[in-house]
């Protein structure tokens, strides 16, 4: 598979307005007023089209959505390694 | 000897609901002149907020100028009608009927629903009932995802979480009744030369619980600084009767029954209104978990839900934004 990082990266920065914010991969997306309620339906569509991955509702938390380090960690973790 | 910083719900008690009510009749009224308009008109759903705003309407200008418009639909309780007619007589408010089911089936609102509905549910159609429904936020961390719960026509229940566009085009589509409502409101409020009476509470008001141009546009609204304990003790001094005191509140917008906990707040309103408070007043979660019957944990969840839906409403509550160096209309000496 790609580079899940930069693939990650790119839709938070096409989707969600950031200002020419740069944030950092630990960053949490909600506190910094990146993700809302809207944007967390956003960003598992994302992952399920992308990845060809489904995201149960128990997968769902902070831990495993809440900055780009958390996302891509889930998403290799899913897809059984970070080299897919 | 009680800890002044753990709070209980007397905190929420007006300390003189008589006095509260004279003194918004008095605002409401001095309001309403000053828009050189002479009454009020107000959607009246059977509910203790719009049940309350009649009253004090009633008092404000004389029952004989305000207008309850009773403004059912196909999806309506069946209580809906005749606990708004119970208001409406018990103020001696005169009402006026105005089905809304053809407006919302000439825009398209059902159908647009449906059809969103069945992006997720494909078997969804004829003779199914639905509602949308959250997660609880006291019981975990997890995102709170909206999922439609519908019932086809034999009973089995399904359910199937929404996606962003599903949800979406969900929301946009009952959004139509709302604002169906309102469009009448104002028909009827120009006709008369009456202004538009809101029936916010504090709790819909800050947290963004209507819809922008729907239920959340009025010329006045006699209530949106009252939580809605405080509403309720309002509806005591001014004599609403008790079967709508007793009413459970309802969101009255999906076929199937929805309270609004299930839609939209984390806790049922008293115990919200107290977390409100605390918000508001800047106390932590501690102050009122025993209060709240949660743990101090579940009260930082509730009061991080409650900072998540203000920085929704901020768009609900924003005026149109004129751009430019545009500074307001000239004044009679300009």
């Amino acid at each position: 598979m790609g580079d899940v990082e930069s693939d990650v990266r790119e839709f938070i920065s096409e989707n969600f307005i950031l200002d020419g914010q740069v944030l950092a991969v630990d960053a949490s997306l909600t506190s910094h007023g990146v993700l809302d309620s809207m944007g967390v339906l956003e960003l598992i569509m994302f992952i399920e089209q992308r990845f060809s991955l489904k995201v149960p509702d128990e997968d769902t938390l902070p831990e495993n959505l809440d900055s780009v380090e958390r996302i891509v960690r889930y998403v290799e973790q899913r897809l059984g390694g970070p080299d897919g | 000897m009680a800890d002044p910083d753990v709070l209980g719900f007397e905190a929420l008690r007006l300390p003189d609901a008589a006095a509260t009510v004279e003194a918004i009749v008095d605002e409401l009224r001095r309001t309403v002149r000053g828009f050189k308009r002479r009454g009020g008109v107000l959607g009246l759903s059977g509910g203790i907020d719009s049940t309350v705003v009649a009253a004090l309407a009633a008092r404000a200008f004389g029952p004989e100028h305000v207008l309850g418009v009773l403004m059912p639909e196909t999806d309506s309780s069946a209580d809906t009608l005749r606990l708004s007619r119970l208001a409406a007589d018990a103020f001696g408010i005169p009402t006026v009927l105005e089905d809304i089911t053809p407006v919302l089936d000439a825009v398209g609102c059902y159908r647009r629903r449906d059809d969103a509905f069945r992006k997720v549910l494909p078997d969804y159609g004829e003779g199914w009932k639905a509602k949308i429904v959250l997660p609880s936020v006291v019981e975990s961390d997890a995102f709170r995802l909206f999922s439609v719960v519908a019932v086809d026509p034999e009973g089995a229940e399904h359910r199937a979480r929404l996606t962003a566009e599903a949800y979406l085009e969900v929301v946009a589509a009952t959004n139509f009744k709302q604002r169906s409502r309102k469009m009448l409101e104002y028909y009827h409020a120009d006709r008369l030369n009456y202004a538009v009476m809101g029936t916010p509470n504090r709790l819909e008001y800050d947290q963004g619980f209507f819809v922008k141009n729907g239920d959340g546009a009025a010329d006045v609204k006699p209530i949106a600084h009252l939580y809605k304990s405080q509403v309720y003790q309002l509806a005591g001094a001014l004599g609403v009767p008790e079967e709508i005191r007793l009413r459970q509140p309802t969101t009255d917008t999906y076929a199937m029954p929805q309270s609004q906990e299930e839609f939209y707040f984390s806790l049922p309103y008293d115990r919200m209104d107290l977390c409100l408070f605390a918000v508001d007043h800047g106390l932590p979660p501690a102050s009122v978990a025993a209060a709240v019957r949660l743990d101090v944990e579940q009260v930082e969840r509730v009061f991080a839900d409650i900072g998540a839906k203000r920085r929704v409403a901020r768009y609900l509550h924003a005026s149109p934004v004129v751009l430019g160096d545009w500074s307001g209309p000239p004044t009679a000496a300009g």
